[in-house]
């Protein structure tokens, strides 16, 4: 009788309990490699200037500018996100949402600045967000702007 | 701080051009409001609820922003823009940037 009941606990544990915590566990290991890899494109990167503004600073005129757009989709795991669909009940602030979409953009950013790097660039001028739904736990994050080398 | 949606600012000139600035915020819409907004829904109207909901929502955002602008030692962000996305089913992002930059009065002579 006593032998039943931990089968059966065994097996919620292996079957239910365990897969979505192994889900959450490797999502957040990998979203945490993900932050490192983007302050460490972000200290490589420190050269170039990113503005949203269309006239400053000057650009060298000499040096054609370039359209550059950088673009990527992620979703966050399962688990995470029913956990963060559960805050829809009482409403307030998404807090793992939120990380998760500022993760995208920082890592968009980053790799827009890499792009510019690449080209021989130093500026970003007149740079613009889009964000948009692909799947109901995805979203798309596109940033785009043109590319100049700074004069002076 | 000086906030601004222009690209510069009468009576000032820019120093020195920091770099871009954001703040963000996901709200979820609250499941008794959701009710009352159903109903409201049917006869039309403002949906009072949400606007105060996304106002409040908004002016976090860009607090987010000018926060970074200022540990940035900024004075003045320029080109403010405002976006505003679903990002789930019942839940807003309201998203804020800017560049951030230093100013000063420019001077009468």
């Amino acid at each position: 009788m006593n032998e039943g009941v931990v089968v059966v606990l065994v097996i919620l544990i292996l079957f239910l309990v365990a897969p979505p915590l192994l889900i959450a566990l490797q999502g957040w290991l990998r979203d945490r490699a993900r932050v490192r890899e983007v302050a460490r494109m972000r200290e490589e990167n420190a050269s170039v200037l990113i503005v949203n503004t269309r006239l400053l600073p000057r650009a060298d005129p000499t040096v054609p500018a370039q359209l550059v757009c950088a673009s990527l989709v992620r979703c966050l795991d399962a688990t995470r996100f029913s956990v963060a669909s559960l805050k829809q009940l009482v409403g307030g602030e998404m807090r793992m949402i939120n990380r998760n979409l500022t993760l995208s953009r920082d890592e968009a950013t980053e790799r827009l600045r890499q792009q510019v790097r690449e080209l021989g660039l130093d500026t970003i001028i007149n740079v613009r967000y889009e964000t948009s739904i692909v799947m109901p736990m995805a979203a798309e994050v596109v940033v785009y702007g043109t590319a100049i080398r700074r004069s002076g | 701080m000086l906030i601004v949606t222009t690209e510069i600012i009468p009576g000032h000139r820019i120093v020195q051009i920091l770099g871009l600035v954001r703040g963000n915020t996901i709200r979820a819409r609250h499941l008794g409001r959701d009710i009352m907004a159903g109903l409201k829904s049917m006869v039309g109207g403002e949906i009072k609820s949400y606007t105060d909901l996304l106002t409040k929502a908004r002016e976090e955002a860009l607090g987010r922003m000018v926060e970074e602008a200022q540990k940035m030692g900024a004075n003045g962000v320029v080109n403010v823009r405002f976006t505003t996305s679903s990002v789930m089913q019942g839940a807003a992002e309201l998203f804020a940037y800017g560049t951030a930059v230093v100013i000063e009065p420019e001077s009468a002579t």
